[in-house]
């Protein structure tokens, strides 16, 4: 097929109004034929045809056409032209990129769960794959039965607590709370809906975070503690939310930690097994420290902090909010660590550390090689 | 008349605009070389307007230093001259009348006159009309103490600059670069642009600043500062990347680039922390190098990365079509800063 | 005297402090006091300026008129309220002729508040209502030009005069200006004072040709006169600005004069001799010889004590 291109180009303008076309669709013109009329602001031209053949318009009467970008075609047949006419309404129906308000992998990902876009699409926003798993999760969670567990109950003086999450964190917890007479965990609270009716480490599993206000209101516990252990993003949106819905966390310190005297320390942490928080030392809340940490005199801790084993903090040290520490950890007096603060483990903290950076080591003697 | 706005072509909208001006506030007089009908402005932005308005088009002499004088003295004597450039490539010559002239009096003169003259100029590459007809000058214009420079995008619709040029006791110097007269207007309607939402911000005393995001800010990556021609590039670049990558820029489009709106800079900034900033003119002193500077100390610490600078090569332009391509800032660049700061 | 065709700024324009009547022209005064009068004001300000920069109270650098006198106050006295008057560096006389405020420029060029321009512009860039000038030569030319244009749209008789010198002429935007001015016939008079020098320059190593043939080849009408008689000038200028005034279009008055003092301050390397024979023709005196001995003298003590009060009270100013 050959383009009908208007040769002729202005020196300030590229665009031009197509005013009328001579002859229509289909029918056959010869070399030099005038097929229409092109108007610029300068002059009107002829649109001759290049050659013979079948005429169709790209561009319609009275819209704008470009210079040097073709403006219909020539087609050596009747037939040729048809096929050219199906291709050009076949594109028409598909994706066109900016058109459509849905991601190449949202559309991916809807159509490997044969989700129907409609109602996403309707917003008029652009669809993302986060929305669609968003939608994918939810419609699960719907068709999930309710738990019908119902929480335990304990006898009057003694705290009902729920515990939010059920891994490896929630089994720490329970285990410091095993020597606790004064409180008793009631139920468990996961995100994951194929674990709603099922028990885990001898409790219920109630059903996930959305239930948690519900059943506060119903008096079924009293205080909450976020179990997840190295997740900062988790253990800070789960406290977020129980501020929102007026539920106090509790502590859970295991009986052999050293308290010194003159500590405070806020709500919701969860301090294993060994700990010391030397005198004057100031904790926030929902933190979670792993076993043999040591935070030594006169520190100041922020909240939503997660460590491994065996963090070593001289005293005099400011801690922000929201750190992940690794295993073996120290840290020299006198200094002060951001917010979002990420430490490898075996780091040495010498210096202060600015918010939202991460310390990383390189391991330099250890060798890992197999025997022989 | 075309019925919906998308149709509406930038260079109508700005003839739109001027004879609005022209119909509604007797001070306002437009001059520039070859402004009268037919011709109508070599770029046909004043077409029609000295037929319905004879007194107040005037045809000058080629005279830039003198065009821009005279605006001087008009605006002085209390009316709102609208002077055109044929190609902004030749706002050189007129560069004493703005600096120390129409940018200077009320200051210097303890604030006893005003000289409200508003420049407007083609700039910009693209068209392959070689070395002195496709710069992007306006960089040699900011920073002069008291004038404004603006930029024309498709994204903004023109009339209420201008209005707000009129209304207002500042000479402005505004860009319009040569690749937007022959677009349609894509002007956000009801918070939305195409797949974006779009939200408008300017601080007091400044010309609009306009955001397109796909998603909301908190979920986009990364911030891309761009405005005129260059803003277009970036958003067909930013739809491209959301389609098919999910990875979310915020664009930000300022219409006033000197001086700057930090509040309005900073915003998308702060919460993406990445950012980068685009534009057309030559790389190097260039208007992204202020802009970043002024970041990196309103935002240090805060960043993820240095901010990247994307301007066309620092060199001539030349007027071969390829070539001229493969120098002028492109969507290629831009996208290779965007992945860098989003390593 | 009645076969002048002149109007007399009587009162004066508005400065930014009132001027005297001691400097500016007393009622009882005869015309050729009137002149006398202005031009030793303007003489003895830029004497002090100079004696003030010796003494070191004074900052920058000051471009002073001394020696053409009777151009300032035989143009600027041609003019009427509503005219727009467009100077240059050297514009202390054309200002001090339009306004008679001594203390406002006084207090500007000491950089105070209380100056004409609030200290921001001092000696080269002032403005009053009709009064404007810069520093950069040749440079504010379009824009007398264009409020010349202004005063056409409107249809009123008011003019716009541009003072420049001869090595103004050396800015293309003059040329530029002459050409629209004629083409658009606009209000516009030039008005040359050829002192002979620009800065350390001869006019014969800076200029070709002749100033009236560059205003001619624009069709701009051309009134040349070589004088420092301030009479001879002012019935010139006068004559001149009637004409723009009245057939709305541009003309040239081009004057030959002599400067007396440095181009700013203690840069003059001109011949001695050359400045000395200049001297004869102080346009100063030659006004005051045609006044009675008397009259003469007591203008001079008016205009020396108002000045010692006028430099008094200007440093007291903030």
């Amino acid at each position: 097929m050959k383009p009908i291109i208007l040769p002729v180009s202005e020196v300030n303008s590229t665009v031009f109004t197509i005013t009328e076309w001579l002859v229509s669709e289909g029918s056959t013109v010869k070399t030099g034929q005038v097929l229409g009329h092109a108007e610029t602001a300068k002059a009107i031209y002829d649109i001759s045809a290049p050659g013979e053949g079948v005429f169709a318009p790209l561009v319609t009467a009275s819209q704008t056409g470009e210079f040097q970008k073709p403006l219909g075609f020539l087609f050596a047949s009747l037939a040729e032209h048809q096929t050219w006419r199906k291709q050009l309404a076949e594109a028409a129906t598909q994706k066109v990129p900016g058109e459509s308000n849905v991601t190449d992998k949202a559309a991916e990902l809807a159509a490997a769960h044969k989700l129907d876009l409609t109602s996403l699409k309707a917003g008029g926003h652009l669809v993302t794959r986060k929305m669609v798993e968003a939608e994918v999760a939810r419609l699960h969670a719907a068709s999930t039965p309710r738990s019908t567990l119902a929480p335990l109950t304990a006898p009057s003086g003694i705290r009902k607590l729920a515990i939010i999450g059920a891994g490896y964190g929630a089994t720490q917890v329970l285990d410091i709370l095993a020597h606790d007479a004064s409180q008793k965990v009631v139920a468990l609270f996961v995100d994951y809906p194929e674990t709603w009716n099922t028990t885990a480490h001898d409790l219920p599993v109630v059903g996930g975070s959305e239930r948690l206000g519900e059943l506060f209101k119903a008096g079924a516990f009293e205080a909450a503690i976020v179990s997840i252990s190295t997740s900062v993003p988790a253990r800070t949106k789960f406290r977020l939310l129980c501020r929102e819905l007026g539920i106090p966390l509790a502590n859970a310190i295991d009986p052999s930690c050293r308290i010194a005297r003159g500590v405070k320390i806020g709500s919701g942490n969860v301090i294993n097994a060994f700990c010391f928080i030397g005198t004057g030392t100031v904790v926030g809340d929902n933190n979670f420290f792993s076993a043999y940490n040591s935070i030594d005199h006169h520190c100041q801790v922020g909240s939503d902090i997660s460590t491994g084993p065996g963090f070593m903090v001289s005293g005099l040290v400011k801690l922000g909010n929201a750190l992940r520490i690794g295993t073996g950890v120290f840290v020299q007096p006198l200094l002060e660590i951001g917010d979002g603060v990420q430490i490898a483990s075996g780091s040495v903290i010498v210096g202060n550390i600015p918010s939202y950076h991460a310390v990383k080591t390189k391991i330099v003697t250890t060798q890992v090689t197999p025997i022989h | 008349m075309p019925v919906n706005l998308s149709d509406m072509l930038f260079v109508k909208a700005l003839n739109n605009t001027l004879r609005s001006l022209l119909e509604r506030d007797s001070r306002v007089i437009l001059l520039g070389e070859d402004l009268i009908d037919p011709y109508g402005g070599a770029f046909k932005v004043t077409k029609g307007l000295s037929t319905d308005f004879p007194h107040r088009v005037l045809t000058t002499p080629v005279s830039e230093a003198a065009i821009a004088g005279v605006a001087g003295g008009l605006a002085l004597a209390g009316f709102r001259p609208i002077a055109e450039f044929m190609f902004g490539d030749f706002t050189t010559l007129c560069f004493d009348q703005v600096v120390n002239h129409m940018s200077k009096f009320r200051a210097m003169y303890d604030g006893q006159v005003n000289c409200p003259v508003i420049l407007r100029m083609p700039m910009g590459g693209g068209r392959a009309y070689g070395p002195t007809h496709s710069q992007s000058l306006e960089k040699f214009y900011m920073g002069v103490p008291g004038l404004t420079v603006a930029a024309a995008s498709v994204f903004q619709n023109p009339r209420p600059l201008f209005e707000t040029f009129v209304a207002g006791l500042n000479p402005v110097f505004f860009v319009e670069h040569k690749l937007l007269y022959a677009q349609k207007c894509r002007w956000p309607q009801s918070g939305r642009c195409g797949m974006f939402e779009t939200e408008t911000m300017a601080s007091d005393g400044f010309l609009p600043t306009l955001f397109l995001r796909p998603v909301e800010r908190a979920s986009c990556h990364a911030t891309v500062i761009a405005y005129g021609q260059s803003a277009g590039v970036v958003v067909k670049m930013a739809e491209r990347l959301a389609m098919e990558r999910e990875i979310f820029l915020e664009v930000v489009i300022p219409s006033q680039i000197s001086p700057v709106d930090w509040a309005a800079m900073e915003i998308s900034a702060d919460s993406t922390r990445r950012v980068v900033i685009c534009e057309e003119g030559t790389a190097g002193w260039d208007w992204g190098s202020e802009v970043s500077a002024q970041l990196h100390a309103r935002l240090f610490g805060r960043l993820r990365k240095p901010i990247r600078r994307v301007a066309s090569d620092d060199g001539l332009i030349p007027s071969g079509k390829q070539q001229e391509e493969q120098m002028l800032f492109g969507e290629q660049r831009a996208l290779a800063a965007v992945l860098e700061v989003l390593e | 005297m009645s076969d002048y065709q002149v109007h007399t700024l009587h009162p004066p324009a508005a400065g930014k402090w009132p001027t005297d009547a001691r400097l500016f022209g007393k009622k009882t005064d005869s015309f050729d006091g009137i002149l006398f009068r202005r031009m030793a004001m303007i003489r003895r300000f830029e004497e002090k300026l100079l004696a003030l920069f010796d003494e070191g109270v004074l900052n920058g650098t000051t471009h002073c008129c001394i020696g053409q006198e009777a151009d300032c106050v035989g143009v600027v006295n041609s003019l009427r309220l509503g005219d727009h008057i467009f100077s240059n560096h050297r514009c202390h006389g054309h200002f001090l002729a339009w306004t008679g405020d001594v203390l406002g420029l006084l207090a500007e060029i000491m950089g105070k508040q209380a100056g004409v321009c609030g200290g921001k512009g001092g000696s080269q860039h002032l403005c009053v209502p009709g009064f404007k000038s810069n520093g950069i030569l040749g440079g504010i030319t379009p824009n007398a030009a264009g409020v010349a244009l202004a005063e056409k749209l409107r249809d009123t008789s008011n003019i716009s005069v541009v003072f420049l010198g001869d090595g103004a002429l050396g800015e293309g935007i003059v040329y530029e200006t002459m050409n629209l001015a004629s083409l658009w016939q606009l209000p516009l008079l030039f008005v040359v004072e050829n002192n002979g020098w620009s800065q350390s320059t001869p006019l014969h190593l800076n200029f070709s040709g002749t100033f009236k043939g560059r205003f001619e080849a624009f069709n701009i009408r051309v009134n040349e006169l070589e004088s420092t008689d301030v009479r001879e000038i002012t019935r010139v200028a006068a004559q001149t600005v009637a004409t723009v005034r009245r057939d709305r279009q541009p003309a040239a008055l081009v004057l030959h004069t002599f400067r007396l003092c440095h181009h700013s301050k203690n840069d003059d390397s001109r011949p001695l001799e050359e400045v000395e024979k200049r001297r004869l023709l102080d346009p100063i005196r030659i006004q005051g010889e045609r006044l009675p001995v008397a009259e003469r003298d007591g203008i001079l003590s008016d205009v020396n004590a108002a000045l010692v009060e006028v430099t008094n009270r200007a440093r007291e100013l903030v």
